[in-house]
C-alpha cells in the first residue's frame, strides 16, 4: 500500500516536472497520430477488406484474401507484385553498393582539400550536391533525353565507341533497370557525400598526424581511422538508403507510365516496383483494388521493418 | 521562465491547429476585376467569371478542367463559353475553372470531398468515375433528339450505362501519322492525301528506307499505341466485347495486326513512341513518318517541318482506315439539390451543343464527337479536322468506354516487343495478348 502510494506520488511529481515538455510535444503528437499512425492502422485494417473504388458496393471484411491473391502466383496481380519484388532484389543492393562506394570515395577525395584549400572544398561540395536539389522528374527527363536511342548525347557517344549499340534504354530489360539505377545514384550521391564529408570533418586531425608519423599509408589511414570512426554515419546512410531504395517509385514511373496505368513498369514489367504496383491497384478500378493496394503496402512495410531490424542487429553485434 | 515559454508555445500551436481545422475557408478577397459592360459579366484572374449583378439564390458552379484548358486558345474558348452561359442563364452567378491533371482529377473524385459540379475527364476512366461518385443522370438531355441527334451513334452508346446517359461526349482523336513531305518526295515517292492500302504505305516505308532515310520510329517499343493503331485497320474483324468475364476477341483476329507490325518494324529505328526525343527527331527532319496524336501538331508546326497528316491505311482499297480512337467527356456530379442540378445540366447541354463544340473544333483544332460539327464545311477547312473526321468513320475504340474498366489494348505494350524480337510468332503473340486480356478481366472481377 505504502509502495503503490509512493509510486503514484513519483509519477505525479514526474508529470508535474515535465508537464511543459509534454504539452510542447502534444501538437506534434496529435499531428503524428492523425497523419501517420491513424492512416497506417486504417490501411492495415482495410487490407483485410474488399475495399474498391466502387462506393456502391460497400466495404466488407474478407480476412487474408487479399494477401492470398497477392501470393497465389497465378493472377495478374500476383505475377506483377512478385515480379516487382524480384526487381527490388536487383535494384536495391546494386544502387546502395555503387552509390555508397561513389559517395564515400568522393568524400575521401574532396576532404583532402578541406583544410589546405577550403575554397576548392566548398566548390566541389556545392557541385556534387546540385543533382540532389533537382526534382526527380527533371533528372529523369534529362537522362531519358541523354540516353534516347539514336539521338541522345550519351547513348550516341557510347554507340560511337561501339558500346550498347541498338539498345533502347527506356524499354529494353537490363538497360532500363540500369538507367533507373544510374539516375537514382546520380541524384542521391550528393546527399550521402555531404553526410560523409561532414562526418569526416569531425575526425581529429591528430589521429592522422600520429599515424603518418608511424608510417601509415593513405589506404591504411582510411581503413584503420576513417572508416571505423565513420561507422555511426555509415550505418545511418546505409539504413536510410535501404529504406529509400525499397520505396523507389518516381524514376521508373516517369520512364514507363504513358497515360496507361497497366503499362507502368514497362514491357514485361522490367522496372516495376512495389509502390508502383500499389498505385496501379488504386487507380485501375479493379475488384478489391484499394484493399489489395493496402495489403501490398503492409507487405512492403514488413519488408522494410525486417531489413531495418537486421541492420540494427548487425550493428549491435559488430559493436559488441 | 522556461515553463512559461513552453506553455505559451504549446498553447499557440494548439490554437493554431484548432483555428485551421475548425473554420470554413473564407473567400479570398477578389483582385481587381475586368468588367465587360456589354455582357454584364466580369472576369477575375483566378479563372472565375461572374455576373456583375448576381441573382439572389443563384449558383456558383465549379468546373474541373484539363491543365491546358485555361491557357491560350482553349482558355479563350472557355472564356466565351462562360460569358455566353452567364448571359443566357439566370440561375448561374459564376463559373470557376479549376485546372488539374488526369491523375489529380481521378484522385479528387475518389476522395469524394470538395467535388466540383462538372468535370472534364477521359472516357477511359468513365466507369471509374461512375463507381466513385454520383454522376448526374443526363437521360433527359439525350431525350431531346434535336440536340442529341448531332452526336455520333457510337458516342451516345458509350456514355450509356445502366439504361441512361451519364456524360457529354466532347473530344475525340484518332491516332495519326505526321509525314515529312520533303523526305518522302526526296525518296522518289508520291504524296497521296491518304494511302489507299496498307501495302502502299509499307512500300513507301521501304522506299524511304532504301533511299537512306529513317522511315519511322519503333511501333512496338514503349507503348500499345503502335500496335493498337494497326489493329484499328482490322477493326471490322475484331470482335471486342466480354462474355463470361472473358474477352470475345479471338486470337486469329489479331494475327494480321502482329504480322503488319513486324513488316513496319523492319523499317523503324529504336526510338519508342511518345518520347520527347522521338518527337524532336521528327521536328529536326530526321524521321519520315511519326506516329502520334493531334496534340503534337502544335510542336511540329512550330518546328517548321513541311508535314502533312495521314491515317493508318485500310488493308483493302476502299476499306475503313485504321487508328485507335480515344475520347474525352464532360461529366456532371449530382449535388442533391434539384435546382442546382438543373443549372449543371443546362451548362452541360450548352457545352455539348453544336455551337459550343464547333467553336472548340474551329478554335482549338481538336475534333469532337458531334457528327454535325465534324461534317461542317468550316471545320473541314483545317487539315487535322479533315483527317480526324475521316478517321472517326473507321478505327477502333481504345476500350469499351463506360462498360468496363479493362483497357484491353494495354497488353500490346508487353506482347509487341516479344513478337518483334522473335520470342513469339504473330500467332503466339495473338494468343498471349488474349491470355493477358483475360487476366485483366479476371482481375477486374
Amino acid at each position: 500500500m505504502k509502495n503503490s502510494t509512493a509510486r503514484k506520488a513519483k509519477v505525479i511529481t514526474r508529470l508535474r516536472t515535465n508537464a511543459a515538455c509534454y504539452l510542447g510535444l502534444l501538437p506534434f503528437f496529435i499531428l503524428l497520430c492523425a497523419f501517420v499512425f491513424f492512416p497506417m492502422l486504417q490501411g492495415m485494417w482495410r487490407s483485410l477488406t474488399d475495399w474498391s473504388m466502387d462506393v456502391r458496393s460497400g466495404i466488407h471484411f474478407i480476412g487474408l484474401q487479399n494477401y492470398a491473391d497477392i501470393f497465389d502466383g497465378e493472377s495478374n496481380t500476383s505475377i506483377r507484385y512478385l515480379k516487382s519484388l524480384k526487381n527490388l532484389l536487383v535494384y536495391v543492393p546494386t544502387t546502395i553498393a555503387i552509390g555508397l562506394f561513389i559517395s564515400l570515395a568522393l568524400a575521401l577525395i574532396v576532404n583532402q582539400f578541406s583544410r589546405k584549400e577550403p575554397r576548392k572544398f566548398s566548390f566541389f561540395r556545392g557541385v556534387y550536391y546540385v543533382p540532389t536539389v533537382l526534382p526527380l522528374f527533371l533528372c529523369t527527363g534529362m537522362w531519358c533525353m541523354f540516353m534516347a536511342s539514336d539521338a541522345g548525347i550519351f547513348s550516341s557517344a557510347l554507340n560511337a565507341l561501339g558500346m550498347f549499340q541498338g539498345a533502347s534504354w527506356t524499354t529494353d530489360p537490363g538497360y532500363s533497370m540500369a538507367l533507373v539505377i544510374i539516375i537514382d545514384i546520380w541524384n542521391a550521391v550528393g546527399f550521402n557525400f555531404l553526410i560523409f564529408s561532414a562526418g569526416m570533418q569531425d575526425i581529429p586531425q591528430e589521429l592522422y598526424e600520429a599515424s603518418y608519423i608511424d608510417g601509415a599509408s593513405v589506404f591504411q589511414q582510411m581503413r584503420k581511422i576513417t572508416l571505423p570512426l565513420l561507422e555511426p554515419i555509415l550505418f545511418f546512410v546505409i539504413t536510410n538508403s535501404f529504406i529509400s531504395a525499397l520505396q523507389v517509385y518516381d524514376i521508373p514511373w516517369i520512364i514507363t507510365s504513358k497515360s496507361d496505368i497497366n503499362s507502368t513498369g514497362g514491357p514485361g514489367q522490367v522496372i516495376l516496383f512495389p509502390v508502383m504496383e500499389m498505385v496501379r491497384n488504386i487507380y485501375a478500378g479493379m475488384n478489391n483494388g484499394l484493399g489489395r493496394a493496402c495489403a501490398e503496402g503492409v507487405i512492403l512495410t514488413g519488408i522494410i521493418i525486417v531489413i531495418t531490424l537486421i541492420l540494427f542487429r548487425i550493428r549491435k553485434r559488430h559493436s559488441d | 521562465m522556461k515553463k512559461i515559454l513552453s506553455l505559451t508555445l504549446a498553447a499557440m500551436l494548439l490554437l493554431g491547429m484548432l483555428a485551421g481545422c475548425g473554420t470554413e475557408a473564407e473567400e479570398p478577397s477578389a483582385p481587381p476585376v475586368e468588367s465587360s459592360a456589354a455582357s454584364g459579366v466580369s472576369q477575375t484572374v483566378d479563372n472565375t467569371m461572374s455576373k456583375e449583378n448576381p441573382v439572389e439564390g443563384g449558383y456558383d458552379i465549379t468546373v474541373w478542367v484539363g491543365t491546358d484548358m485555361v491557357l491560350e486558345t482553349q482558355g479563350e474558348c472557355w472564356d466565351e463559353y462562360m460569358a455566353t452561359f452567364l448571359e443566357e442563364n439566370d440561375k448561374c452567378n459564376s463559373i470557376t475553372l479549376v485546372p488539374m491533371g488526369d491523375a489529380e482529377r481521378l484522385t479528387g473524385i475518389m476522395a469524394g470531398v470538395g467535388l466540383p459540379d462538372i468535370f472534364f475527364g477521359s472516357a477511359r476512366d468513365a466507369l471509374k468515375y461512375y463507381q466513385a461518385v454520383d454522376l448526374l443522370d443526363l437521360g433527359d438531355l439525350f431525350a431531346d433528339t434535336e440536340w442529341s441527334d448531332g452526336f455520333y451513334d457510337s458516342a451516345i452508346e458509350h456514355v450509356t450505362y445502366d439504361g441512361s446517359q451519364y456524360a457529354i461526349p466532347l473530344i475525340s482523336y484518332v491516332s495519326i501519322m505526321y509525314r515529312n513531305r520533303e523526305i518522302v518526295e526526296a525518296s522518289g515517292c508520291e504524296l497521296p492525301e491518304q494511302y489507299a492500302t496498307m501495302d502502299e504505305f509499307i512500300d513507301t516505308l521501304k522506299a524511304v528506307s532504301d533511299a537512306g532515310y529513317v522511315a519511322t520510329q519503333s511501333w512496338a517499343l514503349g507503348s500499345y499505341y503502335g500496335t493498337g493503331t494497326i489493329a484499328g485497320s482490322d477493326a471490322a474483324n475484331i470482335t471486342v466485347g466480354i462474355e463470361n468475364n472473358k474477352t470475345t476477341i479471338q486470337p486469329e483476329q489479331l494475327v494480321r495486326t502482329f504480322e503488319t507490325l513486324m513488316e513496319i518494324e523492319q523499317y523503324a529505328n529504336n526510338m519508342p513512341y511518345g518520347e520527347d526525343a522521338t518527337i524532336e527527331s521528327f521536328c529536326a527532319g530526321e524521321i519520315a513518318f511519326l506516329l502520334d496524336g493531334p496534340w503534337t501538331e502544335y510542336t511540329i508546326q512550330a518546328s517548321g517541318v513541311d508535314y502533312d497528316v495521314i491515317l493508318m491505311p485500310p488493308y483493302e482499297e476502299g476499306g475503313p482506315t485504321g487508328g485507335m480512337q480515344g475520347w474525352d467527356y464532360y461529366y456532371g456530379v449530382d449535388s442533391g439539390d434539384e435546382e442546382r442540378n438543373a443549372v449543371i445540366k443546362d451548362l452541360l447541354k450548352y457545352l455539348g451543343s453544336f455551337e459550343a463544340e464547333k467553336l472548340w473544333t474551329v478554335k482549338v483544332g481538336r475534333p469532337t464527337l458531334r457528327e454535325d460539327v465534324m461534317s461542317d464545311p468550316e471545320v473541314l477547312q483545317t487539315m487535322m479536322c479533315r483527317v480526324q473526321a475521316l478517321g472517326n468513320e473507321g478505327g477502333i475504340l481504345q476500350m469499351d468506354f463506360f462498360h468496363d474498366n479493362v483497357f484491353w489494348m494495354s497488353v500490346f505494350s508487353d506482347v509487341a516487343p516479344l513478337v518483334i524480337d522473335g520470342t513469339y510468332t504473330p500467332e503466339e503473340g495473338a494468343q498471349a495478348s488474349i491470355d493477358a486480356v483475360n487476366a485483366l478481366y479476371a482481375e477486374q472481377g
